[in-house]
């Protein structure tokens, strides 16, 4: 992957992931990954700060005997969430208005 | 590395954190080792990087969020900084940029640099002090001076005393606005940090440990 990915970015594709539907730590991480080229490692502290700002919170689920703990998006995360969506909207039109050039409409 | 080892190793690491931060970071690796099964660990244990460097990033964050979290965001987790003053936080901070993979030389330069940054900033400090006492001596003499001079001229010597105080009250005040300036950028320097890092750790290589 050439572009790096933002510590914003992070934050934005953690929540639009869990906008779709609640996950739970390893399905996280796997859609994630899916996506972006970041680590486990990298993931976490970023389900940490999300969760102590208020934009996620965590219910356990039992499995097979195991414990899943599962993330889901409160309120104001569903609101942020909103708010990465419209920004990279701007932000990619942008971007590809200069690295695509051609067609300016304005 | 298998999931017993990993999560020692990690849990060794993190020791200082409260116990909810230590436990938090074990369940979420235990979920990962678990569900991966454990012909699955080593690759787990890959991708995860080196215990050292997980726990670093851990730290690393836990300081930042606990040093910059904004005052109006409804969180429930918001636990109260213990006794810090500031100093740990950068430390921790500093071990954060250290754990990402942005390559040996800028570690190296960063460290360089706040090494002479210390230096410099112990150098001025003591400087400061140089003056600011040779300052506070100059004018006691002064007053004192003025005292002498009483009983020769009354209109000298309260001149003199005069003086001398105002010019003790103007060193406390230049004693007193240096200390404030300290405390304010403090903060400034840590936040700066805290801002490095956010922006270096960003997209991450997989890296074989």
């Amino acid at each position: 992957m050439v572009f790096q990915l933002g510590s914003a970015l992070l934050d934005a594709c953690v929540l639009a992931i869990l906008q779709k539907e609640d996950a739970y730590g390893y399905k996280l991480t796997q859609e994630a990954k899916k996506v972006m080229n970041v680590s486990e490692s990298t993931l976490y502290p970023v389900l940490r700060r999300l969760m102590k700002e208020g934009y996620l919170e965590t219910y356990d689920q039992e499995y097979q005997g195991r414990n899943r703990r599962y993330y889901r998006l409160t309120d104001s995360g569903r609101v942020k969430c909103q708010y990465y969506l419209a920004e990279w909207d701007l932000f990619s039109k942008n971007v590809d208005s200069i690295l695509k050039g051609g067609n300016e409409n304005d | 590395m298998t999931k017993k080892e990993y999560i020692y190793h990690l849990k060794n690491r993190l020791r200082n954190l409260p116990i909810d931060e230590v436990e938090s970071a074990v369940d979420y690796v235990s979920e990962l080792f678990d569900e991966a099964g454990e012909e699955n660990a080593e690759e787990v244990a890959r991708d995860l990087g080196s215990p050292a460097k997980f726990a670093a990033q851990i730290r690393a964050e836990y300081a930042i969020n606990q040093h910059c979290l904004p005052e109006d965001t409804t969180t429930v987790y918001r636990e109260k900084p213990k006794s810090n003053n500031g100093w740990k936080t950068l430390a921790l901070i500093l071990l954060g940029i250290a754990a990402l993979p942005v390559g040996l030389p800028l570690v190296l330069v960063l460290a360089v640099l706040i090494f002479v940054a210390v230096v410099v900033g112990v150098c001025l400090l003591f400087a400061l002090g140089c003056v600011l006492l040779a300052g506070f001596i100059a004018v006691c003499s002064l007053v004192y001076a003025g005292f002498k001079m009483l009983t020769v001229s009354l209109a000298s010597g309260l001149m003199s005393i005069g003086l001398g105080l105002i010019g003790i009250s103007g060193v406390v005040l230049i004693a007193t606005a240096a200390i404030y300036l300290f405390i304010k950028l403090k903060p400034i320097v840590i936040n700066g940090f805290a801002n490095l890092y956010n922006r270096l750790k960003g997209d991450k290589e997989h890296v074989d440990e």
